[in-house]
């Protein structure tokens, strides 16, 4: 019963995580121009899926089909073109124009993300603590509380 | 006198659809994100008036195997149209959804207390008959 919701709850907290990671990895690395794959670094969005939960109590067939848990399917690498930056001084500038191959990280889009995944967070956690005072509600039926 | 009355019955019930609820909202609120997610409900006003037997469930039957209109009554998750869906397909809206969980948990304490004080009274009761 309550441990159906808070396992969907739990894959929500750990999914948003990981996108929170991801996108921690994105900002920290705006200006990497070397990677172990060569070439500047690219950033990495990840990709979400609804997955089936196994519901305990739930009688209905009806009821488990509507209930989904989420996951991350993919952790994906943006294959936008790199931003090429004239600094000829730059080690890992080209030698005859001079340009470097910056990654293609825009702050604005990650923060943003970022806000969405902090606020996807946050739901789930008051999703935690609703279900948890509705345990506790059914655990003091017949106390005579 | 029955001692389990017709309330018993309806919190119980009431109780029953409001947990179902509040499973469909989770479903909802950890998908706030997934593309192609399609928000869900449960079509609550209709189901609480038939736990508190408001709606007249009979229908004819011309074969004694025909089902009870009773018996569908699980049959009540709905798709929310309530809200616009975004490019990616998905059209959970957070707020809306944890307002709703918000209530759904609130109703679904209320109808526990009930349920408690219910059983209150009839422990003073037995308690009375035994003296």
């Amino acid at each position: 019963m309550f441990s159906t919701i808070f396992n969907i709850a739990s894959s929500a907290m750990s999914a948003n995580r990981l996108r929170i990671n991801t996108i921690a990895s994105n900002i920290a690395n705006a200006e990497t121009t070397k990677t172990p794959e060569g070439g500047p670094y690219k950033r990495r969005d990840v990709v979400f899926a609804a997955t089936d939960v196994k519901p305990e109590g739930f009688e209905s067939a009806l009821d488990q089909a509507s209930l989904k848990s989420v996951k991350v399917a993919a952790v994906v690498a943006d294959n936008k073109e790199p931003q090429m930056v004239y600094d000829p001084g730059h080690p890992d500038a080209d030698k005859v124009t001079g340009m470097v191959a910056m990654p293609n990280i825009n702050p604005v889009t990650e923060m943003v993300n970022l806000l969405t995944a902090s606020n996807a967070y946050k739901a789930a956690a008051e999703l935690v603590s609703v279900t948890k005072e509705m345990a506790q509600a059914i655990k003091n039926l017949g106390t005579g509380n | 006198m029955k001692i389990f009355d017709q309330t018993f019955d309806g919190l119980q019930r009431a109780m029953d659809i409001h947990f179902r609820r509040h499973a469909v909202l989770s479903s909802n609120i950890a998908n706030s994100e997934t593309p192609n997610y399609r928000a869900r409900d449960v079509d609550f006003a209709g189901e609480l008036s038939k736990a508190f037997g408001e709606v007249d469930q009979t229908l004819m039957k011309t074969d004694p195997r025909h089902l009870d209109l009773a018996s569908a009554e699980r049959d009540t998750v709905i798709f929310d149209q309530s809200s616009t869906m975004g490019s990616d397909g998905n059209n959970v809206d957070l707020d809306v959804q944890i307002g709703r969980m918000s209530a759904n948990g609130r109703a679904y304490e209320t109808a526990t207390s009930l349920m408690s004080q219910k059983f209150k009274l009839l422990r003073a009761f037995t308690r009375r008959g035994a003296a």
